[in-house]
């Protein structure tokens, strides 16, 4: 049996990476206080400032969400039902059960009042892939919500930004290297951008959810199966098996190299969207281009249905 | 003992006693890729911790992604 290093008490959690012994107690107040410690390092936010986190009913966004409230941040949740069958049917409950149970506000809105259905079947219809339509469609709904915060914040963790440092390296992404970081500063509207658990390990996340009595959804979304994230993450959890440290060196490493990429980035132009007003590369934002050709196939769905009927 | 692999939606018997670690070698587990909670005392458990094998074992993956 191991002892807690701090207070001596049984340990409870085993940090390998750290080999670090840690009590229930000493586990939760180290977790907070170097969340705490990531914030102040990339000036993240003031306890003054309106933050808005995006919520799935996963473990990191509910914990994140439960974290900056106990530290003092005023936050609000942001959840989108994506309206993908049973796993958005029980995220949604998860994310009603927290907000009830910490009396934390959190907004919901709805894909399928958007758009008439949901994510699978708009990614069917457009014949696209499903992780990107959803991905624009989020990240589209969750800034315009953000209009009247100060920060928006999202719980990606070690493993998910080291998987994407992963994938954008191998692939030579100098754009997306150029924009990965724990805060991007308000920009063209947008509004300043963090991730408070960057540093932290999915498996700290997770056990932070766990010991703080977070009821999460553990269940993957359907169209995650086969990801490539999740395929980089094994490939790294398989390196960092075997050298201690890997993770948090590759991520850290890069954000002291990332000023390499930054000056490369092309600096594109962004303009206002014609129909909706939000920054965007072309003239019309790539969230009304889907609302766009839905309303176009579904125009010429009724036709063909009318034309056969007759 | 009763061992649920909730990810997995798979639900066992295996013998004990044994520690965490041996669980996990033996359904192919990494110590940090999932969670090992004593469903009746609501404790996780580390991989030195011994299991007599009248438990009932959760064990929750932390992988997500998408």
């Amino acid at each position: 049996m191991k002892k807690c290093r701090i207070c001596g008490k049984p340990a409870e959690v085993f940090l390998i990476s750290r080999n670090l012994a840690l009590c229930r107690r000493d586990f939760v107040e180290n977790f907070e206080k170097r969340v705490e410690k990531t914030i102040n390092k990339f000036r993240m936010a003031d306890r003054g400032e309106k933050i808005l986190v995006a919520v799935s009913g996963g473990k990191d966004s509910l914990a994140l969400l439960h974290v900056l409230k106990k530290l003092g941040y005023r936050v609000t949740g942001y959840h989108i039902n994506l309206g993908i069958g049973q796993y958005s049917h029980e995220s949604l409950k998860k994310v009603l059960d927290f907000q009830k149970k910490e009396g934390i506000e959190i907004i919901i809105e709805n894909v399928k009042e958007e758009f008439g259905m949901g994510i699978g079947e708009i990614s069917k219809l457009l014949r696209q892939p499903t992780c990107s339509i959803c991905g624009t469609i989020k990240r589209y709904m969750f800034n315009r919500t953000a209009g009247s915060f100060d920060v928006i914040a999202t719980g990606h963790n070690l493993d998910d930004e080291a998987a994407t440092l992963m994938g954008n390296v191998l692939n030579w992404q100098i754009e997306y290297l150029a924009r990965q970081y724990p805060v991007l500063e308000s920009k063209n509207n947008l509004k300043k951008k963090i991730k408070p658990f960057v540093f932290m390990s999915e498996y700290e996340t997770a056990t932070y959810a766990f010991l703080e009595d977070i009821d999460y959804i553990v269940e993957e979304c359907p169209y995650a199966t086969g990801a490539k994230s999740i395929f980089y993450k094994g490939i790294l959890n398989r390196v960092e098996d075997r050298m201690r440290g890997t993770k948090i060196h590759f991520l850290s490493g890069f954000f002291k190299q990332r000023g390499r990429f930054v000056s490369q980035e092309k600096r594109t132009e962004l303009k206002p969207c014609i129909k909706c007003g939000y920054m965007t590369t072309s003239n019309i934002c790539q969230f009304c281009r889907i609302k766009e050709k839905i309303n176009n196939k579904k125009g010429g769905n009724h036709e063909r249905n009318f034309l056969q009927n007759q | 003992m009763k061992v649920i692999v909730k990810h997995e939606k798979k639900e066992f018997e295996m013998h004990g006693p044994k520690t965490v670690m041996e669980l996990l070698k033996e359904l192919n587990f990494k110590i940090e890729e999932v969670l090992v909670i004593d469903r009746n005392s609501g404790k996780l458990l580390p991989y030195w911790e011994k299991l007599s094998g009248t438990e009932t074992i959760e064990i929750r993956k932390v992988i997500s992604g998408g």
